[in-house]
């Protein structure tokens, strides 16, 4: 299982999987997750239909796990008043009331968790101006553009000063400008000492949030953790170098003669160019070798390319694992 | 209770659009176009010849002189005087189009699919992550249908009650309007249930219900028609408006009316009402729309 808890800390952790498993009939949503995580900033990470949005559900207490155990603040979420009081959702779809003004939907869930009117308008205007939307707040949705109703979900999500922010894509829909005002509202969230799992499928998205990170894929879950972490994990996997050179074959050869690669396939490049793909453990030994054989056999490289230590890397090598291919 | 005030207000604002106020007026007219048309063609048929609907002057008059024999009796009451049929025939026209068809129609088109309506546009989501949000939400639209529906059916019924140029006027609008007001809580309670037992297909089975159950089966002379609220509506009308015995003294209508006082059929609707309508929110808790609504997806 996955712990994320601060040593001697006796506080029930932040949210808690056990075994968490969803069906949807025959379907798998998300399948024998655990996880225990403590407060902080979580991106959860994934292709669209890795059950990112199942496991939001599942948090959020919408959804029953088919089998297993949800926890969140140390309590079953499923109509629980008290957890509700403390999260704050946006779900990836709009789901707006379009006769109805931004301020006046904000100020009225505001009041579902008991706020008085006056004070509910109050408040909703502030986190309306927070998310920038000061001018067209008094609109009706309807006018809205899609930009704009995010921002009003999010304004949702924060007014009632939760305690855990469950966003699914948040920043889906606004321009340059507007992801980078929603993503300093949530870092601001963070820094103010509150909690956020925030779903997406954009990694830079959730980069620019947090380096900590859930990823998802086929309804399970492929790692957690900081991207240093999980690089820990993945030491002793092989490194995937791609070289485009004029004699594949008469290199492939080479390299399997002298043992240094797990695996070599021979692909082509976008551009129709034969492509070599080494799937080596020994990347010092292979870097000292290739200048040799490159002078003694007369080849000639164009390209070499090797992973970099980005979250992008690091994501496709997990899904690479996933899928069998490493 | 805050948290109810809110969301009755919310739900009404939501309502106070032009599709919803034209509505409203559609079901307001409905009585007072039938009512209406029957006077009018009354009134053309009484000036040529015999009218099937006694003259209301003298009908003002006979009523005085029992009155003032009677007291607060109800001046009607006996089945052999000509008036008595105007005024069965004015009663249970304004009981049938008001309380059971306006009542039901208005609560059907507003409480019917109100789960559905959430569903549809996906901002159940944003219930169901408040605390008690369902039981709130719920609540609120019950009651915003609720009065929803008994305005448009007081509204037509203070006109219709007009045209029937009846010396029991008031009585007949006094009785329909504490009659629609439990016919709207208790059928806005079973098509809430409906609505969130089938949510999809909320207006089918809505109506589905109200002709099979609320149409045919309370009138089966057996046991079961004593769960249907049509049951209870209609041995109250009797009660109220035709305090002569007549309907209860033939064997026929013995047991499609109720017996027992007019209090004992308010206690079975308030009863009804509660159960159907925990019914529907204890199945709002627990049923997963959201799942339903991935799985469509």
């Amino acid at each position: 299982m996955s712990e994320r808890m601060p040593a001697g800390s006796s506080d029930p952790p932040l949210i808690e999987l056990r075994s968490a498993t969803r069906l949807y009939g025959n379907v798998l949503g998300v399948n024998d997750i655990n996880l225990s995580l403590s407060q902080g900033a979580w991106g959860l990470l994934g292709p669209n239909g890795a059950g990112k949005s199942t496991l939001l559900n599942l948090l959020t207490g919408q959804l029953l796990p088919t089998r297993g155990t949800v926890r969140v603040f140390g309590q079953n979420p499923r109509n629980n008043p008290d957890v509700m009081k403390r999260i704050g959702y946006c779900p990836g779809f709009e789901g707006l009331y379009s006769s109805i003004s931004g301020l006046g939907w904000v100020a009225f869930l505001l009041q579902m968790h008991g706020v008085a009117r006056r004070a509910a308008f109050s408040r909703a205007e502030e986190c309306m101006n927070i998310v920038g939307m000061a001018d067209g707040m008094h609109r009706a949705i309807a006018t809205y553009s899609r930009g704009m109703r995010q921002r009003t979900k999010i304004a949702q999500a924060i007014a009632h000063d939760p305690k855990l922010l469950i966003l699914d894509e948040p920043l889906s829909g606004l321009d340059p400008v507007g992801r980078a005002e929603m993503t300093s509202v949530l870092r601001q969230h963070v820094t103010t000492g509150g909690s956020l799992i925030l779903a997406s499928h954009v990694l830079h998205e959730i980069e620019a949030v947090t380096d900590s990170f859930l990823l998802i894929s086929g309804g399970r879950l492929l790692a957690s953790g900081t991207a240093e972490e999980v690089h820990e994990l993945l030491f002793d996997l092989p490194v995937e170098v791609q070289i485009r050179c004029d004699q594949p074959d008469r290199l492939s050869g080479l390299i399997m003669q002298h043992g240094l690669a797990d695996s070599v396939r021979m692909g082509r490049s976008q551009t129709g160019r034969p492509l070599l793909h080494v799937a080596t453990r020994q990347t010092a030994e292979f870097s000292s070798r290739l200048p040799e054989w490159v002078r003694e056999h007369q080849l000639r490289v164009d390209e070499i390319s090797t992973p970099d230590n980005s979250l992008q890397t690091l994501f496709n090598s997990l899904m690479k694992i996933h899928r069998g291919e490493l | 209770m805050n948290t109810l005030m809110a969301t009755i207000h919310f739900e009404s604002s939501r309502v106070m659009t032009a599709g919803r106020i034209t509505w409203w007026f559609v079901l307001a007219a409905f009585p007072i176009l039938i009512t209406g048309l029957i006077r009018f063609f009354a009134l053309a048929e009484s000036t040529d010849a015999e009218s099937p609907l006694p003259d209301p002057t003298a009908a003002v008059d006979a009523d005085l002189a029992i009155s003032d024999a009677a007291d607060d009796d109800f001046p009607l009451s006996d089945p052999t005087d000509p008036d008595v049929d105007t005024h069965q025939f004015w009663a249970w026209a304004i009981y049938v189009l008001v309380p059971c068809i306006t009542c039901a129609m208005g609560v059907l088109l507003s409480a019917g699919p109100s789960i559905a309506t959430e569903l549809e546009q996906r901002s159940w989501a944003y219930m169901a992550t408040r605390p008690n949000g369902i039981f709130w939400l719920m609540l609120g639209k019950y009651a915003v249908a609720l009065g929803w529906a008994t305005s448009a059916a007081v509204a037509g019924l203070s006109i219709s009650v007009l045209f029937s140029m009846q010396p029991t006027a008031g009585r007949i609008w006094i009785s329909c309007i504490a009659l629609s007001a439990l016919s709207a809580m208790s059928y806005a309670a079973v098509f809430m249930l409906i609505g969130t037992i089938f949510p999809q297909r909320a207006m089918l089975f809505c109506v589905a219900w109200t002709a099979v159950v609320e149409g045919f089966v309370s009138l089966i002379p057996a046991i079961i028609n004593r769960i249907t609220v049509q049951y209870r509506l209609r041995s109250l009308f009797i009660d109220w408006t035709q305090p002569g015995g007549e309907f209860s003294d033939i064997p026929m209508f013995s047991r499609v009316i109720a017996p027992g006082g007019w209090y004992v059929q308010v206690i079975w609707l308030v009863m009804l009402t509660l159960l159907f309508l925990s019914a529907a929110i204890t199945i709002a808790h627990r049923r997963e729309f959201t799942a339903a609504s991935e799985s469509e997806v």
